[in-house]
């Protein structure tokens, strides 16, 4: 579901308005010095295990349902995704703003919304949704990434977590911090890439719930830009549900009158 | 009266609120490297001075120093006394609605323009009058008092044309005497009823029950004049494209931006995408830079692609995204930049309520266009001045549209 967080932030900067925003507060992990795990590879391995990523491999689809905010500008609204098959399709419905669509069909992805219009995604934005949209394990890191070290135990609200920086094959690095308990992911620091250019972003993800032998997030909180703060609390997500595959098509444009 | 009177603060309160002013700098100005080490300094110098102050004006005078260390518009302090919006406010006799838009000309509050069918229009006001009274308020030598404030002139006339609009409002449904100097000199009565506010209301978050308005005329034939009241996404964003679909063939588009305040600042990139060409990519307004991120105008092309001519009527109260789009359209050559210099207040800026009435203003990020120019304080310069006065009012009842359709001609075609 990791798609549906640092895609769906870019609406967050998509729609700011040139009017001032209260900043949402940020700030670097505290450092602790609890920690039983050694290397990064083994934090990761024991952090797939604990997720259960394994699972994720009976997985041919998932929707979800989730509702949003923006809480400095108001906002409030709806979002709904899909994934199947190394493909996606997400929907956001902002009250002021409409409807904001967004779609990958396995080799080529695109957007719409009311202020672009429909357009492709190319370049640093459609490699994110291809990368993105490929089962993530925690173990198989290799996969995605170049190089994993683990910077050490730091604080993540009242945890005590485990940070780990990935640099990617593409695109810059990210720092995920796992509970050193639960060993799950609370935490990623990251630098997204939208319409507007690369938008720095912090993502708090808790409230897991176990589905289909693997552990889900079902609320997200993310401070964007430094500045913007956008929850995402999913309300419903299901696995291995018929998906209609014209979904991840490109809609046709607007013919001129 | 047009200044409030207001509570001292103690010496504790200057204190505390200097402290407060100092550590907003401190923690949100955009740019990390202003305000490091020499932002400390500062404190050091004025801290003592702080403690050492008897009486509230020196302390505002003082606070207004300090962060006039930083050389950047959109920082301010705000004595309470100085709150002409609220007084504005405060002295307006409604809510309502009477379509006269007043500027400042020559130092003299005029009606610059009469909104067609507007209760102004139907009761005979004319552009070139200057306002003298609303009922038994002098309008004319409360807004000349707005004159005196040391300040730079494009926020002088934005506080003029703010507080003209505010003060000259009138009760919804009920005709209340407005008094005007004609043309010739002449005292002129005329009852006026304002109605409400026309238009949709639209919400945006914490913007709620906005009025929006969106006029399309056809004049000379054939040029598509676009005017809407402020930067929101629904419902004007369809509603715009669908007028511009309509008249893709048009021999000339002109948006006029005229009191349109801002907005989402990213509709202007959207509206700019109107009048790309397809295909064409890698074109932006502008960047607007905060502490740890860029947010990029970029420029998506969408229909109709308009390639024709493009000209954007502004005046002083063209601010915030209309300064965007205006100032980025003008770098890239899109469009012919029509009128008078806008607001020059482009940034994303907080104001906040200090003890004792007294309001700070800082600003979080900046605007840059694509040439690299700072809109903030400075404004978007037309390429074709327009300078009104009483007497061009008066011969030609909107000279500014005239000029823009002028204009068209040696405006860009893409």
């Amino acid at each position: 579901m990791k798609i549906l967080m640092s895609i769906a932030l870019g609406l967050a900067v998509l729609c700011g308005p040139v009017m001032a925003q209260k900043p949402a507060g940020t700030k670097k992990p505290a450092m602790s010095n609890v920690a039983t795990l050694k290397t990064a590879d083994a934090v990761l391995a024991a952090s797939a295990k604990a997720m259960g990523s394994a699972a994720s491999d009976k997985i041919t689809s998932s929707v979800a349902k989730a509702k949003m905010s923006i809480p400095a500008n108001g906002l409030n609204g709806e979002m709904e995704m899909t994934v199947s098959k190394e493909r996606f399709f997400m929907k956001q419905s902002l009250p002021g703003i409409g409807d904001i669509l967004m779609g990958f069909d396995g080799k080529s992805g695109w957007a719409k919304d009311p202020i672009n219009g429909l357009r492709d995604l190319e370049g640093a934005e459609l490699a994110q949704a291809k990368d993105e949209v490929k089962n993530q394990k925690a173990s198989d890191w290799k996969q995605r990434y170049k190089k994993a070290e683990l910077l050490g135990v730091r604080k993540v609200g009242t945890a005590q977590a485990y940070a780990i920086r990935l640099t990617p094959k593409t695109g810059g690095p990210q720092t995920h911090y796992f509970d050193t308990k639960t060993l799950f992911l609370v935490r990623t620091d990251m630098v997204a890439v939208g319409p507007t250019g690369k938008i720095p972003t912090e993502t708090y993800l808790s409230d897991y719930r176990l589905l289909d032998g693997m552990q889900i997030p079902f609320k997200t909180r993310s401070i964007v830009s430094g500045i913007q703060e956008v929850i995402i609390t999913y309300t419903d997500v299901k696995n291995n549900v018929p998906v209609d595959d014209k979904l991840f098509i490109k809609p046709k444009a607007e013919p001129k009158k | 009266m047009l200044f409030r009177t207001f509570d001292g603060l103690t010496k504790a309160q200057r204190i505390r609120t200097f402290e407060t002013i100092w550590s907003r700098v401190k923690t949100r100005h955009w740019d990390a490297r202003k305000v490091g080490a020499n932002w400390d300094a500062v404190r050091k110098v004025y801290r003592p001075r702080v403690e050492k102050e008897q009486s509230n004006s020196a302390f505002y005078t003082l606070m207004q120093q300090m962060v006039g260390e930083l050389g950047q518009s959109h920082f301010g302090v705000i004595p309470p006394e100085a709150d002409v919006a609220s007084d504005a406010q405060n002295a307006s006799h409604g809510t309502g609605w009477h379509g006269m838009h007043i500027r400042n000309v020559y130092n003299e509050p005029v009606v610059v323009e009469v909104e067609r069918d507007s209760p102004a229009a139907q009761a005979g006001v004319k552009a070139g009058w200057i306002i003298e009274k609303v009922g038994d308020t002098a309008v004319r030598d409360r807004l000349k008092k707005i004159l005196t404030l040391k300040q730079r002139v494009g926020m002088t006339n934005v506080m003029f044309a703010s507080a003209a609009g505010q003060i000259t409002k009138g009760p919804i449904g009920m005709a209340m005497k407005y008094t005007f100097r004609d043309a010739n000199e002449k005292l002129v009565e005329l009852d006026i009823t304002c109605i409400q506010t026309p238009g949709e209301t639209a919400s945006f978050g914490n913007l709620t029950d906005i009025p929006t308005t969106l006029q399309t005329t056809v004049i000379e034939g054939d040029i598509l004049v676009i005017r809407f009241n402020i930067w929101l996404l629904t419902p004007l964003m369809a509603q715009i494209r669908e007028a511009i679909l309509s008249h893709a063939d048009a021999k000339g588009v002109i948006i006029d931006l005229r009191g349109n305040p801002g907005g989402v600042g990213m509709m202007a990139s959207g509206l700019a995408g109107m009048f790309m060409p397809k295909g064409k990519n890698k074109l932006s307004l502008g960047d607007m830079n905060m502490r740890n991120s860029q947010l990029h105008f970029a420029i998506n092309p969408q229909p109709p692609y308009y390639r024709g001519p493009v000209a954007v009527l502004i005046d002083e109260m063209s601010l915030s995204t209309s300064e965007v789009f205006a100032g980025g359209m003008q770098d890239i050559r899109r469009a012919v930049i029509v009128g008078r210099t806008t607001g020059g207040m482009v940034l994303p800026s907080n104001i906040e309520s200090l003890d004792g009435g007294l309001k700070f203003q800082y600003a979080i990020a900046d605007f840059k266009t694509p040439k690299g120019v700072l809109l903030e304080a400075r404004g978007v310069r037309p390429d074709v001045p327009v300078r009104l006065s009483r007497q061009s009012l008066a011969a030609d009842q909107d000279p500014m549209i005239t000029a823009s359709v002028k204009a068209l001609v040696r405006a860009p075609r893409w």
